[in-house]
Formats: structure tokens, C-alpha cells, sequence
């Protein structure tokens, strides 16, 4: 009898040790965003432009998409960032510090390029995370720095020395400005 | 000193007298009231003063200004999103029809010159320079930015040179009819910019001045540079009847 009670005293507690490393988890591993975003790091220090992107959703496309609209927000940030450094090399480069005419053609310049440059804008990694139905997908998204510094370096040179003619417009727009003008003028006569 | 050594004794002063910047401008420049069928234009970047001169005669003889300038309270940054809108028809009616009278260079290094055109050729010039180094500064400035009387918009655009000349010129005469908007009504809007991130906040002022001008006929009257600090400063006006706006009611 007393053996069977200590074989059954072992049982248990065999059963309790494995119940209790089976409840327990060794966690070493880094979250999916800190893995893509130590990539986009590597890429950062190259001197690109890389951010990490995150979108949830019960779909698949949806969760994509949402991370690609997050990078995208991210990217603008960041991009900002560089575009202050580049117009501070800039203006060092063609010695008109504190020329406002320079940074308003280079503000101009900047905003239109890095629309163009955003919507080109592609993922380059990601990660996809299911968990109960949940779907989480992590995007890297990378500008390639060489492109984006040389194409605005070159239209910034291209338009400093047009913007005395960016002022005066012959334009179609004018038609259609003239003709509410006018429209303006007749109702003064009017009254 | 044989006519060699003349020769490029010649040159070097006139060189160097243009590195340093002129003094002396014509008179038909200083004062272009004087030649009211006339319209001057500029060479810069590459383009030569007959396209500028075409443009701003478009400009000149009727245009729209529209848009909104920002500035930002906290530095000097400006975004100018406002232009001088002219028919694409009117320049192509004028296109080749302007005749060149008189010419000046303003940086030989640059080759910048201003030119003087009128699309009547017969027109006699004054060829007379004034030399501007020891002048006093005119009534006109002191009186700036804006004025009118019975008949007439007054703006005096000034602008401080940092390198092109011609370039100061050509902002100055755009100050100056961006003064008579400005100085008679626009539309005008202050905004807060509170920008939040996870490592700073910053706060900014930022203001839009919106302008709806019809213009026609600008009238540039007079010129004048102080040497010294390298103010360019020129006056325009335009006819009450022909400035229409609908900010001016």
C-alpha cells in the first residue's frame, strides 16, 4: 500500500512538472516590428530613407494596406527631416544663406518632389502576423537616397534660375480668372 | 604706351569697375516715366532680356494676381503661392514685336545686361547716365510703402540685393505692386501649427495673405539703388479705375 501511494505521489508530481514547463515561455525572440525596424535602421545609416509601416485587420489586403498608408504617414515625417538637412547643404553649397526667395523656390521644390517621391514610394520587406483571427502585417518602406538627393539637388539648380518667371504666369488659368473678374465688374455696374 | 597697352589697360578697368558693381545708370532706367510706350527687361538665368521684356509687357498691359503668400513667424521662410497671371494670346501677339532701344550691363562676369524696348523703334532715347554715388535719397522712398491721390496707387518695392542685379531690380518692381495689394485689401488669415511627435513639440505662427487683384496698365516711374547697403528700390503706380478687386468691397 505504501508503495502504491508513493508511486502515486510521483505520478502527480511528474504530472505537475510537466504541466508547469509546458505553462511556461521562454520569450528571446524580438517582436516582428523591432525586426523590421532594425532593417530599416541598417538602411538608415546607409543614408536611405526607411520606416516601418504596421496595419491590423481581419482581412489580409485591408491589414496591407493599413501599413502601407502608416509607412507612407512615416516616411513624409522622416523625409521631412532629411529635406531640412539637404536645404541647409544646399544653400552652404550655392552661398545664399538666408536667401528667403531660395527657400521659398526650395520648400516649393521639395513639397512637389516629395509628393512624386511617395506615391513611387514601394515596400521593400514584410512581415505577416496571424493571431486568433487577427491579422497584423509589418511593411519596411525605403526611399534610395542617392535618387531622391541628386533629382532635387538638380531641380533645385534647374529652378533657382528660373524663379523670376515662375512669378509671371501666360497661363490658361488667366481665361478663366479674367472671366470671373469680369463677371465681378458687371456686378458693381449692377448695383 | 603703345595702343596694346591701352587697349588692355582699357579693359582691365572696365572690368574691374563691373566686378565692383556700376554706379552710373541711364536716365531712360532711373526715370522711366519719361518713356511711357516703353518697357525694360532683364537678362537673367540664361534668358535673355527680350523674353523678359515680352512677358512683363504682357503684364503690365492687364494681368491677375491670385493666390496666397504664408510666411512663418518663426524665421524668415516665406512660401509665395500667389502669381501674375497674363494671356497666353497677348504674348503671342507680341512675340518679336518689340524693338530694342538702349542696353546697359549690369555684371560682366554674369553677362547681365537690362534692355530697353518699345514696339514703336522711332522712339529718341536720352543717352545721358546718372551716377548715383553720392545722391541723396529721393522723396519717393521716404514716403514708401504706399501712397494714392485723386487718381492713383503708389508702391515702392524694395529689396536688398545678395547677388544678381538684375535679379533685385525685378523684385523690387514685383514688390512694389504686391505693396498696392497688400497696403489697399486682401484676405488675410493667422494660423496656429502645434506639431506633436513622440520625441517634441513645437509651436508655430504661420499667416496667409490672400490677393485677387485685376490690374492694367502698371506704370513703373522711377528707380533708385543705395549703394551703400545695396537697397534696390523702385516705384510703380496704376490708375484707381484700373485696379478691380473683389476685396475692395
Amino acid at each position: 500500500m505504501k508503495k502504491v501511494l508513493i508511486l502515486l505521489l510521483l505520478v502527480v508530481f511528474g504530472l505537475i512538472l510537466l504541466t508547469g514547463c509546458g505553462s511556461k515561455e521562454v520569450s528571446g525572440k524580438k517582436s516582428p516590428y523591432m525586426q523590421m525596424q532594425k532593417q530599416a535602421n541598417q538602411y538608415n545609416k546607409a543614408g536611405a530613407v526607411a520606416v516601418v509601416g504596421q496595419g491590423e485587420s481581419s482581412r489580409e489586403d485591408i491589414a496591407r494596406k493599413k501599413s502601407h498608408v502608416d509607412a507612407r504617414a512615416n516616411l513624409a515625417e522622416a523625409l521631412n527631416v532629411k529635406v531640412q538637412t539637404l536645404s541647409k547643404s544646399f544653400l552652404e553649397e550655392v552661398g545664399t544663406t538666408g536667401d528667403t526667395e531660395i527657400n521659398e523656390a526650395f520648400s516649393r521644390t521639395t513639397k512637389t518632389m516629395a509628393s512624386s517621391v511617395l506615391k513611387g514610394s514601394l515596400p521593400e520587406d514584410e512581415i505577416m502576423v496571424e493571431d486568433e483571427g487577427k491579422i497584423t502585417i509589418y511593411t519596411l518602406m525605403v526611399i534610395n537616397p542617392s535618387t531622391f538627393n541628386q533629382s532635387l539637388m538638380d531641380e533645385m539648380n534647374k529652378s533657382k534660375n528660373k524663379k523670376l518667371y515662375e512669378r509671371f504666369r501666360s497661363s490658361q488659368a488667366y481665361d478663366e480668372l479674367n472671366n470671373e473678374m469680369e463677371a465681378y465688374e458687371e456686378s458693381q455696374i449692377e448695383e | 604706351m603703345n595702343m596694346k597697352n591701352k587697349m588692355i589697360l582699357a579693359i582691365t578697368l572696365f572690368t574691374v569697375v563691373n566686378l565692383f558693381g556700376i554706379s552710373s545708370y541711364p536716365v531712360w532706367f532711373l526715370y522711366p516715366s519719361k518713356y511711357p510706350n516703353t518697357i525694360t527687361g532683364y537678362s537673367y538665368g540664361g534668358y535673355s532680356p527680350t523674353v523678359d521684356a515680352e512677358r512683363t509687357y504682357c503684364v503690365y498691359n492687364e494681368c491677375v494676381a491670385n493666390g496666397t503668400l504664408y510666411t512663418f513667424q518663426d524665421s524668415d521662410k516665406k512660401n509665395s503661392e500667389y502669381f501674375y497671371y497674363f494671356s497666353p494670346k497677348e504674348l503671342k501677339r507680341i512675340k518679336g514685336k518689340l524693338h530694342s532701344l538702349s542696353s546697359f550691363m549690369t555684371n560682366v562676369i554674369s553677362s547681365e545686361y537690362v534692355k530697353l524696348f518699345s514696339t514703336n523703334k522711332n522712339i529718341n532715347v536720352d543717352s545721358r547716365y546718372i551716377d548715383l554715388k553720392n545722391s541723396t535719397i529721393p522723396k519717393w522712398i521716404k514716403k514708401r510703402p504706399f501712397w494714392q491721390d485723386k487718381q492713383f496707387y503708389y508702391g515702392v518695392g524694395e529689396y536688398q540685393s545678395k547677388g544678381s542685379e538684375n535679379d533685385a531690380w525685378k523684385t523690387a518692381e514685383e514688390q512694389a505692386i504686391f505693396e498696392i495689394m497688400t497696403n489697399l485689401a486682401i484676405n488675410f488669415y493667422s494660423v496656429n501649427i502645434l506639431d506633436v511627435t513622440e520625441k517634441s513639440e513645437r509651436y508655430e505662427k504661420a499667416t496667409a495673405t490672400k490677393v485677387k487683384y485685376k490690374f492694367k496698365n502698371i506704370q513703373i516711374q522711377k528707380r533708385w539703388i543705395d549703394l551703400n547697403k545695396q537697397y534696390y528700390y523702385v516705384l510703380i503706380r496704376i490708375k484707381k479705375n484700373n485696379v478691380i478687386s473683389p476685396y475692395l468691397n
